[in-house]
């Protein structure tokens, strides 16, 4: 279905408000019978066809405005009335449209014979999956994206856990948000941040953790640091390990020495208390305190302290202690207390993958609530703490449909036989199909893909989709590669380009990528987005939601006892108006199914669990995205709400109450204040591998550089990775601009371009790569090791050596 | 401290890089295509070490006492190179050719944010004010004004048009061969009849100041009259380019207030 195919419906559907409003913005509904449906949006006199779609990128999560032109897009606009970037994009977002063009595109399922990947049929590629799994249920994983579409990622968990009855489905942002979710989960008892972008309107001072937004989050940057060139003051306070393009902008620098965020922040939390400058009002309104169980087993939630608990594990964490642990003097850390101290200063912090890729992800986390907490500066306009994503629906898909090992759509969890319950009967699925055991979190399931099947190497088959973890996971050379040598082990990817991961898998299936298809995501401020097909995709290229659909429909004729409901019908039985069923495993007859909102209405029931209620679908048609929950008012509206737990902005805070964190951990309404005391990093320099390497992102290139290495604009503009090295370090080392070097840790090593002080300027003692080039495969040397809660790992801190290359590999 | 005057801070404090940095701009500019960055010279010898050079970023750092007050001279000295609002200028079809090539060279597509093509610095605070907020003339090769209101973040948009990695690439990796065809220029504005002002032929979002491409300083796209200052009074933007309706999508329709 398409728009106008869509807003016929929603027209004839019922006369609602706000489809009254529709009908009055824009077209009449067409009269009967329809024309020819147009492929989406307005033609101009030009040609050009205008439509709307989030951007395939990152969590910000932009409008652009896609101009179509004979079956292809040939232009972006940044949508002028979109929230969120109000007209503005980045370098990367002006481009998106070129990412569909890369002459190697997947075309057709690809099946490795003999060593060679040949092309074979669609139907050929679903049976030989189907069969796969079939053989084995249990021993079938799926590892699916934060860019899979929050249709995809429901389908991704029915099929898997209303249907195989396994837990085995986690997903790459695993890697990137899983210690903000957990740090979101033990301080509020629910995911995702309070607060939204329109915190960066009007927040008087910015705190960056770890954070480089001006390359990383173009747009919400230029949104406040804009703000200085209409005349507004707006204080940029920048803690980092390193000296970024954001850095440039900071009023003030404070530099840490890595893993070392925690002893600032409890350093902070300190001199709030000593001080007597904490908010006692709010804390004791609205706050409880909390530490580490001290069990064998730690547990998420901790146990509840007292407050003079919570001073005395403090006490230590004087200015002059943390300068030493940190590195940060402690006049500045005492500076940056007195801005918390200030109630009537608006602050707002920032923070990204410098405190999730972090073996204490989870504690950090927990501390930046707690300084926010603590110092009260939370719940109000401009000021609050809030955690950004790098994926554009890591929120909408992973963490909201919970397409990981432990969770349920909505926010439940497969531990929880309540949760269980609840989603058998929205499922429609006999009671009991759901495993209560938890599945594998990433890195645990590709440590079992990668062992021997023999010596409890128990997952077999595992299907990727959307993602790219021969390049993505840390320690790639243990956690991937030695699957590649097992001959009972099989790799399924689908994908759009050939990736490091395409490369060696068993069966390449070709994907429709981002307006090729219809799709939905949801931001980093609980926008969720929708846009429609635009272009069809190259070649044999299909949705990633009709492969699993066809592999599940396959399955069902197998046998596979799993793929029925409670009435014996297909687990995603369809039908037309005419109750008669719609072959949607049929390509041909999928395309004319909107089966995204389908799904999502099936979906829709799981949302209200925790109060993330989303609109039907038809709303997010007409809108350019809307925060959830999205409450319908007595006048029919639906409204989207801005701050959580706040009286007068989330309907769900009872009246009278101010702030009300209803899912608090400890039942009684209070948000956790957590003491998290500093421990050492599990790797450190030492004396044969002295130095610290961070690994992250650049403006130009986004993630593995799958897409945004085939853009001609952005690869000129950063060709390669290189070795990022402080100026001393490289004239100890006897290095120069690009000189080749060898960056070598206890794990791997890679051949990296030395770059002196190039893109950002670490400090003595540290180094940096970044991860977007297939052929400098930095991580073959980062660290495995991971946050006990979130099992994310730390891409940010490892030890390693630098020397300069020789080809024979000898010494210099 | 207003935006005007932020802006004017920032064309002086950067001065210094400016001058440092002109001829070398002026060199890369033109031409043959310069390798992506030449390597830093650093003087070293066997047992011997001579003191390092300082680079344009310690320099820009270091802006201070007499220098200062030359580079703001000769600042104010390239600025006034431009012709004078009073001359009429002759309409030259090759060079406007020229110009139209050289526009769509440095964009995807009509609309995308041009390229850089020349170096910029990374690590300190954007200077491409300097240049860039009046627009000017440089060895013969114009800097155009920014054609949008000041955003402080330049790079956001507009990356260089060659990497600055140094090094070779190193061969293999995903193939650049895209093949995007973006839309290109609509051409000229249409005119009710011959002899009437043409209206604007490009999306006027962020390219609210004429003066920056067809002002006196650029060659081939400049205006005939470049006297008159309200180019919207005779020139009218484009509805079918500006405005890019989406059926069924209203102006924030179902959000909060």
């Amino acid at each position: 279905m398409d728009r106008h195919e869509f807003l016929k419906a929603s027209a004839l559907g019922a006369a609602t408000a706000a489809a009254g409003q529709l009908a009055e913005a824009q077209t009449p509904p067409p009269p009967t019978p329809p024309p020819t449906p147009a492929p989406g949006g307005t033609p101009t006199p030009s040609g050009l066809r205008w439509d709307k779609a989030p951007c395939r990128f990152c969590g910000t999560g932009c409008h652009v405005q896609v101009g179509v032109q004979n079956g292809r897009v040939v232009a972006i606009a940044g949508d002028q009335q979109a929230p969120v970037n109000r007209g503005l994009l980045c370098v990367k977002g002006y481009h998106v449209g070129l990412a569909l063009y890369g002459r190697d595109r997947l075309t057709r399922p690809l099946l490795r014979r003999n060593g060679q990947l040949v092309p074979i049929t669609w139907a050929e590629a679903v049976d030989v999956i189907a069969r796969r799994i079939h053989a084995n249920p249990s021993q079938f994983g799926m590892y699916i994206s934060g860019q899979s579409t929050i249709p995809e990622g429901f389908a991704a968990s029915t099929f898997v856990k209303a249907g195989l009855g396994s837990n085995h489905l986690d997903a790459n942002a695993r890697l990137c948000m899983a210690s903000a979710v957990t740090g979101f989960l033990s301080t509020y008892g629910v995911d995702e941040p309070a607060s939204c972008f329109d915190d960066l309107d009007h927040a008087d001072t910015i705190v960056l953790w770890g954070n480089n937004p001006a390359e990383m989050h173009p747009v919400l940057f230029s949104r406040f640091i804009d703000r200085r060139s209409r005349g507004e003051r707006v204080e940029l306070v920048d803690i980092g390990t390193r000296r970024t393009r954001t850095t440039a902008f900071a009023d003030r620098y404070l530099q840490f020495k890595p893993h070392t965020d925690l002893a600032v922040a409890n350093g902070l939390l300190n001199i709030l208390l000593e001080s007597n400058t904490w908010d006692r009002a709010f804390v004791e309104a609205h706050c409880a305190f909390r530490a580490p169980s001290e069990g064998a087993t730690p547990e998420l939630n901790g146990r509840a302290i007292s407050f003079e608990d919570f001073r005395r594990g403090l006490a230590e964490y004087t200015p002059e202690h943390v300068e030493r642990l940190s590195g940060v003097p402690a006049a500045d850390l005492r500076w940056l207390a007195s801005r918390f101290s200030d109630r009537a200063r608006k602050i707002t912090s920032l923070w990204c993958m410098g405190p999730n890729q972090h073996t204490r992800g989870t504690a950090i986390n927990q501390l930046l609530h707690a300084v926010h907490l603590f110092s009260g500066h939370w719940g109000k306009v401009g000021d609050g703490p809030q955690s950004l994503t790098g994926q554009p629906s890591a929120c909408g898909t992973v963490r909201e449909v919970g397409t990981l090992a432990h969770a349920l759509p909505g926010g439940g969890l497969v531990a929880n036989a309540e949760h269980r319950a609840a989603a058998e009967d929205h499922w429609h699925v006999p009671r009991g199909r759901i495993n209560a055991r938890p599945g594998y979190h990433t890195v645990e399931m590709f440590r079992r893909f990668s062992r021997p099947t023999d010596q409890g190497g128990d997952i077999t088959t595992l299907w990727v989709q959307v993602t790219n973890p021969a390049q993505s996971l840390p320690n790639v050379d243990q956690l991937f590669t030695p699957s590649r040598r097992l001959g009972d082990k099989f790799l399924i990817v689908s994908d759009v380009y050939p990736t490091a991961t395409t490369r060696q898998a068993d069966l390449v299936l070709p994907s429709a990528l981002w307006v090729e298809k219809n799709g939905m995501t949801g931001n980093s401020e609980r926008r969720t987005q929708q846009w429609f097909k635009m272009v069809d995709p190259p070649g044999e290229a299909r949705d990633d939601l009709w492969q699993v659909l066809a592999v599940a429909r396959r399955l069902f004729e197998l046998g596979h006892a799993g793929m029925r409901d409670r009435d014996g019908r297909w687990l995603f039985h369809q039908e037309d108006a005419n109750h008669a069923e719609v072959p949607v495993w049929d390509w041909a007859r999928y395309q004319g199914v909107n089966m995204d909102e389908r799904l999502f209405e099936r979906y829709r029931p799981f949302t209200r669990h925790k109060h993330k209620d989303l609109a039907p679908y038809g709303e997010y048609v007409r809108a350019r995205g809307l925060r959830w929950p999205v409450v319908q008012g007595p006048d029919g509206r639906w409204r989207e709400t801005r701050y959580r737990f706040v009286e007068g902005e989330d309907t769900y805070v009872a009246a009278g109450r101010g702030v009300q964190f209803y899912h608090s951990t400890s039942r009684d309404d209070r948000a956790q204040v957590w003491l998290q005391p500093y421990t050492p990093p599990p790797e450190s320099p030492d004396a044969e591998y002295p130095l610290w390497l961070c690994t992250g992102r650049v403006l130009e290139h986004w993630h593995t550089g799958t897409m945004t290495m085939r853009i001609p604009q952005l690869r000129r503009a950063m060709p390669n990775a290189y070795l990022e090295m402080n100026r001393q370090d490289a004239e100890r080392l006897g290095l120069r601009d690009g000189d080749l070097a060898t960056v070598e840790s206890r794990r791997g090593r890679v051949h990296l371009p030395v770059w002196i002080e190039g893109r950002a300027a670490p400090p003595p003692g540290t180094v940096f790569v970044p991860f977007f080039d297939e052929r400098l495969l930095i991580n073959k040397v980062t660290l495995d090791a991971h946050d006990p809660f979130s099992k994310q790992p730390d891409y940010k801190k490892c030890a390693v050596r630098v020397r300069r290359h020789t080809p024979e590999g000898g010494a210099p | 401290m207003s935006a005007l005057t932020e802006g004017r801070g920032l064309h002086v404090l950067a001065a210094c890089a400016l001058a440092v940095a002109a001829l070398g701009l002026g060199a890369d500019l033109g031409g043959e295509p310069a390798p992506a960055r030449r390597p830093r010279p650093v003087f070293e010898e066997p047992g011997q070490r001579f003191p390092r050079a300082p680079t344009h970023e310690e320099l820009s750092l270091r802006r201070s006492g007499e220098n200062r007050a030359r580079h703001a001279v000769a600042f104010a000295g390239l600025q006034q190179d431009r012709p004078a609002r009073t001359e009429e200028l002759p309409f030259d079809p090759v060079q406007r050719a020229a110009a139209v090539r050289d526009r769509a060279s440095r964009r995807a597509y009509d609309g995308a944010p041009p390229t850089i093509p020349h170096a910029v610095d990374s690590l300190s605070l954007p200077v491409c004010l300097t240049c860039h907020a009046e627009g000017m003339r440089l060895r013969g090769h114009v800097a155009p004004a920014m054609p949008h209101d000041t955003r402080a973040s330049c790079t956001q948009c507009h990356v260089v048009d060659r990497g600055p990695v140094p090094g070779e690439e190193p061969s293999g990796g995903p193939p650049l061969d895209n093949t995007f065809a973006g839309a290109p220029s609509v051409g000229r504005g249409e005119r009710a009849w011959p002899g009437a002002p043409p209206t604007i032929p490009h999306a006027t979002l962020q390219r609210g100041r004429c003066e920056s491409c067809h002002g006196a300083l650029s060659a081939g796209l400049r205006t005939s009259h470049p006297w008159r200052q309200s180019c919207t009074q005779c020139h009218a933007p484009s509805a079918a380019l500006d405005f890019r309706a989406v059926p069924g999508l209203g102006p924030a329709a179902g959000e909060a207030p």
